[in-house]
């Protein structure tokens, strides 16, 4: 399944596919594919965003909450803390699990989950599948 | 008398009496006639400092050492007390002097060992880095020895040192030396002589050793105003070009470790997903690569921030340095099977400190004493959290550090072919210092051929956190 396909088939926005979506924010085309090769063949759905104005886009656009919201911190139009602190401030979207996937950890909002840069894969799996497994 | 003071980033100098509570990093300039009043006027400004809790620096004549002394007893201060407490230093002018000179001239190496060294162990001596409170003779010294361009080179070199300590300082300045050596002779002369006429001379000479005084009086000021100015200058260029440093190698930083970790997470889903073996390795080697490449840019970025002088920016939380030590410990074994850590732990190790700082430090630390370990000896990490504002950390191995290198050892760039077969940029103990130095502790070595290599790290417990005096471990 693609992105693409996601957007159009009201099918995998159920509530049981939802529970196994990701969301990934981040501005990094490479690495966004590779998460979503990776995380697709383990079964999860995932959503890519290049920006935080899109990534808040797709999370207000999804009928339910994703199990988990991958978050760069510098990304263009909106940065991750930004995205942060209005995903908090919605009472819709507040409950989404948020990592925030950053290379210096000392600039993540307070209280955030962090994920040091470069993520590790074995590291990425075990937050996924404990944050996925939790909704 | 007058005081002119010049704020750490230079400015007009302005005129008013010497502060008691000056502002930090101020660099004061006295201007006396009378060695009373300059005593009195200095044994102020250090005591001041002594009550507020500061550490004293005083480079000092013998002469003048004496009567401050006795100024502080009059306050009720005990001089030797206050030196044997580490509160007050006390060293001589003139050996001073020739410490730091050479062929005649200041060495702005020297000086930096030798004052910058006497400002670094007061702020240790005291178990920290302390606000410092320094008077120094030696500018008045060369002065009144007719060498007022050593003087102010002088006064640049304090400046220099002002650029990576925080201290108040205060150095004087004769007024008239030519008028006071005119006045010996007049005085001389008036008793000496015998007639009316011979004592009519006396007010000319004085009109015009005044006139003289005023003259040198103005071209002291002058140059002092130019070397200030010159100083803000090249500070106000230092911030520009450092702010443009830090900028560029954030910018710089992010867009180079972007595609990194997709290089990363590329290889990773490869190593996961092939089912060949040599594809597998390859994909290893490429994360391996890629690892050792961001911690270079880690480095460098860390390097960058902390060339903008404080700007290294701390989130204390409650930690305890011994679970971060095990972690340390733990990761480092992992990476290198042949090196093992002993950790020993005494009383609480909690404080209030940057967690990625400070693992940072550990690893730092820790991993160059596996790297630089004798085979067969372990590495041994003592914390020591018995005191109850401060833990000690010393990580030890049993390898010798010759003197060339343990003297360069928190420097940047320490690329010595000794230091190739490292996978870092010989930046880590230069920025593990910074980060120490921004917590306000204090890191040192020693090495020897028969005691092996140890790192001593010193770290305020820091407020939130603080534990209660005499609280048992964790």
């Amino acid at each position: 399944m693609t992105d693409t396909d996601a957007d159009t088939d009201a099918d995998t926005d159920s509530a049981a596919t939802l529970e196994r979506t990701i969301v990934v924010a981040d501005d990094e085309p490479g690495y966004c594919e590779s998460i979503k090769d990776l995380l697709e063949d383990e079964g999860y759905r995932v959503e890519i965003a290049a920006d935080g104005q899109a990534a808040l886009e797709i999370l207000r656009r999804l009928p339910g909450q994703p199990c988990l919201l991958l978050l760069d911190l510098i990304m263009p139009i909106l940065d991750g803390g930004d995205v942060y602190r209005e995903v908090k401030a919605d009472p819709r979207l507040a409950p989404i699990p948020v990592v925030i996937a950053t290379s210096d950890p000392t600039r993540a909002p307070t209280g955030a989950m962090v994920m040091r840069k470069p993520v590790k894969l074995e590291r990425l799996l075990e937050v996924v599948r404990r944050a996925c497994s939790a909704t | 008398m007058s005081t002119s003071t010049a704020a750490p980033r230079g400015g007009e100098a302005q005129t008013s009496s010497v502060p008691t509570e000056p502002d930090s990093r101020a660099h004061l300039v006295e201007f006396y006639a009378s060695d009373d009043h300059l005593v009195d006027r200095v044994a102020r400004y250090l005591i001041a400092g002594l009550r507020a809790g500061e550490l004293v620096l005083a480079v000092v004549t013998e002469a003048r050492r004496d009567g401050l002394a006795r100024r502080l007893a009059e306050a009720g201060l005990d001089a030797a007390a206050e030196i044997a407490a580490g509160r007050l230093v006390m060293l001589d002018a003139q050996a001073a002097l020739d410490a730091f000179t050479a062929g005649g001239e200041p060495a702005p190496a020297r000086f930096r060992e030798h004052i910058g060294g006497a400002l670094d162990r007061a702020a240790l001596g005291a178990g920290g880095e302390r606000t410092v409170r320094a008077y120094a003779d030696m500018v008045d010294v060369l002065w009144q020895r007719g060498e007022p361009q050593l003087a102010l080179r002088v006064e640049s070199l304090w400046n220099e040192l002002a650029t990576e300590r925080s201290f108040t300082l205060l150095c004087a300045y004769v007024m008239g030396n030519f008028y006071r050596a005119s006045d010996r002779e007049s005085s001389e002369a008036t008793s000496e002589a015998t007639t009316s006429a011979q004592a009519g001379v006396i007010p000319a000479e004085r009109v015009a050793a005044l006139e003289h005084e005023l003259a040198q009086r103005t071209r002291l000021e002058a140059a002092l105003r130019d070397a200030l100015a010159r100083e803000q200058h090249a500070r106000e260029e230092a911030e520009r070009a450092a702010h443009f440093n830090e900028v560029f190698a954030g910018m710089l930083g992010h867009d180079l470790r972007n595609p990194l970790g997709a290089i990363a997470m590329g290889a990773s889903y490869i190593a996961r997903a092939s089912t060949s073996e040599k594809i597998t390795r390859s994909a290893a080697r490429i994360l391996s690569s890629t690892e050792r490449m961001s911690r270079m840019i880690e480095q460098l970025l860390d390097f960058s921030r902390t060339r903008v002088g404080s700007a290294l920016s701390l989130q204390p939380v409650r930690l305890d340095l011994g679970e971060l030590a095990t972690r340390v410990k733990e990761e480092l074994e992992a990476i290198h099977p042949e090196g093992s850590v002993a950790l020993e732990l005494e009383g609480s190790a909690v404080g209030a400190w940057d967690y990625e700082r400070l693992l940072r430090v550990l690893s730092t630390v820790i991993g160059n004493a596996i790297a630089y370990g004798t085979a067969g000896h372990p590495v041994t990490v003592r914390i020591d959290g018995r005191a109850p504002d401060r833990v000690l950390v010393s990580v030890h191995n049993a390898g010798a550090m010759p003197a060339d290198v343990l003297a360069v050892l928190f420097e940047p760039f320490r690329g010595t072919s000794r230091h190739r077969h490292t996978q870092g940029l010989g930046l880590g103990l230069f920025i593990a210092k910074q980060i120490v130095r921004a917590h306000d502790g204090a890191i040192e070595a020693a090495s020897g051929e028969a005691t092996g290599t140890t790192l001593r790290i010193s770290l305020p417990r820091g407020g939130p956190s603080r534990p209660a005096a005499g609280s048992g471990a964790q």
